[in-house]
């Protein structure tokens, strides 16, 4: 299986995403530059953290635009895999491949550290070595990550069982309540309904905030990610 | 001055050059006369600017040259020592670490986020220019204290509304800080692995904000800033010249104005985006035939960079201004030679092969352009508009280059710092309990057990608490290879596709400094390597940023050549020569300078990544092993500083004994390496009873700990009076000392192996319980859940920060 790290000036999590499919699973993966137009023979393409174009004006805008997109938007509407990792996050949802938005954290400030997560909802061809229920740990990093979608599209994204990654506290307990000011401690961002992760209707798009290719390793502090793209692999 | 208004090829007679134009170039008068007694004739404009600028302090080092020269620089380790970009040792198995450290405290003065972030740019360039792939960054931060005026301090400041004022400021220099450092590292890609902030009066007006950038690199790929073969030509690449940062290494080498926004315009700006384009373009270009030479354009700017390159290859540099990328209209060339626009670079390559590097760059949207070509003649020549307007010998502004021997003077305070009587602090200390209501209602009091209280106030004290709420602004994971916990004694980064793994540590504890310089910069040395031995890092080199206030102030001079004497001593005994660094002088406002602050940032080596040491306990009913010197002053620890205030200095620091560091470094290095021990933790700031705590936070794990084992002459008291012997025993910081985990049932191979190394260890307690419990003598001093320890620590800078 062929893996196609997206490469934009100001990606910097890509070295990592490469690592991580080709020195750790050992698969295929291959840089993909910018302005290339040609996705044909990739399979799985990942859209990396960073700030791409030096997310100048806002997170994942001006991305949008860069010529490799209009292939990757391509890619995705074939049924293909497409996943968004925090910055690669906000490109999809400014792409539209994704519902909703992410803005600045609650805090207005950068953070970084492992949270908790809880996998919620099947039928995301990256989540299959997952089980319901599981709570995983993964690394987060981001100043916007902060999920926003108005009240519809809410409804729709929890009646269609497409909220992927919830974050929760190490229990598992991740409540929610649209009349309640106060954001669970075990929520780094402000996230509504505690949303880390969503995937799109046919389940071949992912976007998530967490870093799975930050944890692919027990030297650098666990494996849950690994599973994301084993799953990917073998589905 | 307006410069447009000068003719810039005009050779300027001596009555022609006023005061005005010397304080504006950053020349003395002498200085001036010697220049162009040197050059023989009249100078340009442009040429006194380039005099200025290098030979400024922060350009060729002329009140600390003389004594730097004393520093150990040599060893089988170093593959480039000082006088580059950045220094580089070998870590083996083909790895080499390229690595340096700088001083931006004086933009970060004046302008917080720029400044803090340029400084990150800065330092990543000088990494990447040796043609290291930049993998982690590290902050050595100082500030004035931030927390709230307790009712003792109201009592004791004189102007209650200005010290309000500065600790408010602060806390904006703080937060302005530590967000342009994440914004600038977390931009590019860089993770900030660790550092330190550290709060003291000395600081108030002159923040300390370090940074520190570590590199991987091929031994055979090192790239260095040199220029050679007449007729080369000299490439500029990045952003465009403007006039920003104008002089700002003469701004780095006067005292601040009073009123630090004066300075502004001195301040650069940094676009973390723009770097990363050019930190991978140049990476790619390092590994090109034809690259003769690689040079980041920072202080001083294309002046300072042509002319080191072309004095590295004995060789000189024409250029012609009228090529330089430019992003201001009619920008002087006198401006043009002393801008410091962030993310420029020089490189000289073969002639001929230029067109390859400049369509390399093209690839990363980056400009190349040739603006120079190397000559024989060793001179800098600088042309624009079609005429010579400066022509200097480079050996002037190099290495002839001023070099001054400053008077010495042994400061007045130094002569008044009374012997620190342990007596004195237990007063003091029973004062404190009694008059200083310890934030009462945040946090809990326990005022049965005075050191138990003791304890608490040290776990809430800014330099001791928890830096959660900074680092986790900070990503300090990315590029995957930073080995967990996050906030052990060292950050330990492990090199992808190899065994080892680099260990990196900064330290710097500035009120011992400043109680005694010459012992205060072994202190640092030492505490350096206890942090990298404690994670299982052999230590390798150094890299130095010497921070002090105003050298022509000879009681300032003699702090930083007591400095100097004490790190020599210190480096030789643990063979950690120094590859490079940064001398930051006129850390000073109104006569009120820092306190030494000789930050040193220390790397070291670990056999197996994943063998990485934790700090953190393992496991209940393990032994607790104290190892190491059995010096238990008080003078310069934490807690004497706390109790004490500002009465009485707080005593003269006791000498480390260097080669029991040594003798503890390959013991402790042997046992962790045959698997023995189970974590390990350095004794530093606070002392036992805090290092302790520390093991015990985030593990669930308390401890039960008799702390009177390795102390002498301990007579068996009883009742409820606090003694000398007991806050020495669990507030000490002075010795090398470590607290060491170790199974039962190897705890006795452990004491027999250190005794038969020479080594003083004691069994001292163990691991297990819900409460920080230490007896001394059978006598209970202190039991605190551990839980209530751990919110204290955790949340005390929060909340100083947040909610003042």
């Amino acid at each position: 299986m062929k893996f196609g790290v997206v490469v934009f000036p100001g990606s910097n999590c890509d070295h990592d995403a490469y690592y991580a499919v080709r020195r750790v699973i050992g698969e295929d993966a291959r840089f993909v530059w910018h302005t290339e137009r040609d996705l044909e023979s990739y399979d799985v393409i990942i859209l990396p953290g960073g700030f791409s174009y030096g997310d100048y004006l806002r997170a994942g805008a001006i991305a949008r635009f860069s010529p490799i997109l209009e292939s990757v938007i391509a890619h995705a509407k074939k049924g293909k895999p497409v996943i968004g990792i925090c910055n690669g996050f906000q490109v999809l949802c400014e792409c539209g491949l994704l519902p909703g938005a992410l803005i600045r954290n609650r805090s207005l400030k950068f953070s970084c550290k492992w949270v908790n997560l809880r996998y919620e909802a099947t039928g995301s061809i990256f989540t299959e070595r997952y089980y319901v229920n599981e709570i995983v740990s993964m690394p987060i990093a981001h100043g916007e990550g902060n999920y926003f979608a108005d009240n519809e599209t809410l409804a729709m994204l929890e009646d269609t069982g497409r909220i992927v990654w919830r974050y929760c506290a190490p229990d598992g307990t991740s409540e929610w309540s649209s009349s309640d000011a106060e954001i669970p401690a075990y929520n780094p961002n402000g996230s509504l309904n505690n949303i880390a992760g969503i995937r799109n209707e046919f389940g071949n798009v992912l976007g998530m905030m967490p870093h799975p290719e930050r944890a692919c390793e027990s030297v650098t502090g666990g494996m849950d990610g690994l599973r994301i793209f084993e799953s990917v692999i073998n589905g | 001055m307006n410069q447009r208004a000068f003719d810039e090829t005009l050779h300027l007679s001596p009555d022609a050059v006023s005061d005005e134009m010397l304080a504006r170039v950053g020349l003395a008068r002498d200085e001036y006369d010697r220049a162009r007694e040197m050059m023989g004739r009249d100078l340009t404009i442009v040429e006194l600017g380039i005099f200025g600028a290098m030979w400024s302090e922060h350009c060729c080092y002329k009140s600390s040259r003389l004594h730097l020269k004393k520093l150990p620089t040599k060893g089988a380790q170093v593959l480039q020592g000082p006088g580059e970009n950045a220094g580089i040792v070998d870590l083996g198995e083909g790895t080499a670490v390229a690595f340096k450290i700088e001083s931006h405290n004086h933009p970060s003065a004046v302008e917080p986020f720029q400044g803090a972030a340029t400084g990150i740019g800065g330092i990543i360039r000088d990494v990447f220019a040796m043609g290291a792939r930049p993998i982690a960054l590290m902050d050595p931060l100082r500030f004035g204290p931030i927390t709230p005026l307790t009712a003792h301090e109201e009592a004791e400041i004189d102007d209650l509304d200005d010290e309000v004022k500065t600790r408010a400021r602060t806390r904006y220099l703080v937060s302005g800080v530590v967000s342009g450092i994440a914004h600038y590292g977390n931009c590019i890609g860089v993770p900030t692995v660790g550092g330190e902030i550290m709060f003291d009066d000395s600081y108030s007006t002159n923040p300390i904000v370090n940074v520190l950038c570590l590199g991987t690199v091929n031994p055979d790929e090192i790239v260095r800033g040199i220029a050679r073969g007449s007729g080369n030509p000299v490439l500029y690449v990045g952003a465009k010249t403007g006039r920003d940062g104008i002089q700002g290494a003469t701004f780095a080498s006067v005292n601040l104005a009073e009123d630090a926004s004066i300075d502004r315009p001195a301040v650069q700006v940094g676009d973390p985006f723009y770097e990363k384009l050019l930190l991978e373009a140049c990476l790619e270009i390092a590994k090109m035939d034809g690259l003769i030479g690689m040079q980041d354009m920072g202080a001083a700017g294309l002046t300072s960079s042509t002319c080191e390159m072309a004095a590295r290859g004995g060789v000189g540099i024409e250029m012609d201004l009228d090529k330089v990328p430019q992003r201001a209209d009619d920008l002087t060339a006198y401006e043009m030679m002393l801008s410091e626009s962030q993310e420029r670079m020089v490189l000289t390559v073969e002639r001929g092969r230029e067109s390859e590097f400049i369509e390399a760059f093209k690839k990363w949207d980056l400009d190349a352009v040739e603006v120079g070509v190397v000559i024989d003649d060793p001179v800098m020549r600088i042309k624009h508009k079609g005429v010579v307007v400066a022509e200097i010998p480079n050996n002037l502004i190099t290495e002839d280059a001023p070099e001054y021997d400053r008077p010495t003077k042994v400061p007045e305070y130094i002569s008044a710092i009374a012997e620190l009587h342990p007596e004195d602090v237990v007063r003091a200390a029973t004062r404190v309990l009694e008059e200083r209501p310890f934030h009462a209602d945040t946090f809990p009091s326990q005022p049965n057990q005075p050191c138990a209280d003791l304890l608490l106030r040290l776990l809430a004290h800014p330099n001791i608490s928890s830096k959660r709420i900074v680092f986790e602004q900070y990503d300090h994971m990315v590029r995957t290879g930073t080995i967990p916990p996050y906030d052990g004694d060292a950050a330990v980064v492990r090199i992808k596709g190899k065994k080892h793994a680099l260990a990196i540590s900064t330290d710097c504890p500035s009120k011992v400094c400043y109680l005694d310089p010459e012992v205060g910069a072994m202190w640092a040395v030492c505490e350096a390597a206890r942090n990298l031995i404690a994670v299982g890092a052999r230590p390798l080199a150094i890299t130095n940023c010497l921070n002090f206030g105003n050298p022509e102030d000879p009681e300032v001079m003699w702090q930083f050549v007591k400095s100097i004497d004490g790190m020599s001593k210190a480096l030789g005994a643990l063979d950690t020569p120094v590859t490079g660094g940064n001398v930051s002088f006129y850390n000073e406002t109104m006569r009120f300078a820092v306190n030494p602050t000789p930050v040193i940032g220390m790397v070291g080596v670990l056999p197996d990544a994943e063998k990485r040491v934790s700090q953190s306990f393992r496991a209940s009913g393990n032994r607790i092993f104290i190892v190491g010197d059995t010096d238990y002053s008080l003078a310069g620890s934490t807690l004497a500083c706390y109790v004490l205030q500002h009465e009485a200095g707080c005593g003269h620091p006791s000498r480390p004994d260097l080669e029991m560091l040594v003798l503890c470094r390959d013991f402790l290095l042997k046992t962790m390496a045959d698997g023995m021990i189970e974590s390990c933790h350095d004794i530093g700031d606070g002392g036992l009873a805090v290092t302790a705590a520390e093991m015990s936070f985030g593990t669930g794990f308390g401890c039960e700990m008799e702390v009177s084992g390795m102390m002498e002459n301990v007579e068996s008291v009883s009742g409820t009076e606090l003694r000398a012997e007991h806050l020495m025993s669990v507030f000490s910081e002075a010795g090398n000392r470590w607290l060491v985990e170790i199974a039962p049932e190897n705890a006795e191979k452990f004491a027999s192996q250190a005794r038969k190394a020479g080594i003083e260890v004691c069994d001292a307690g163990k691991v297990g319980g819900d409460m920080l419990g230490f007896t001394f003598n059978g006598r209970e001093l202190c039991s605190i859940p551990l839980d209530a320890a751990e919110k204290v620590w955790r949340n005390a800078l929060e909340t100083y920060l947040e909610n003042a």
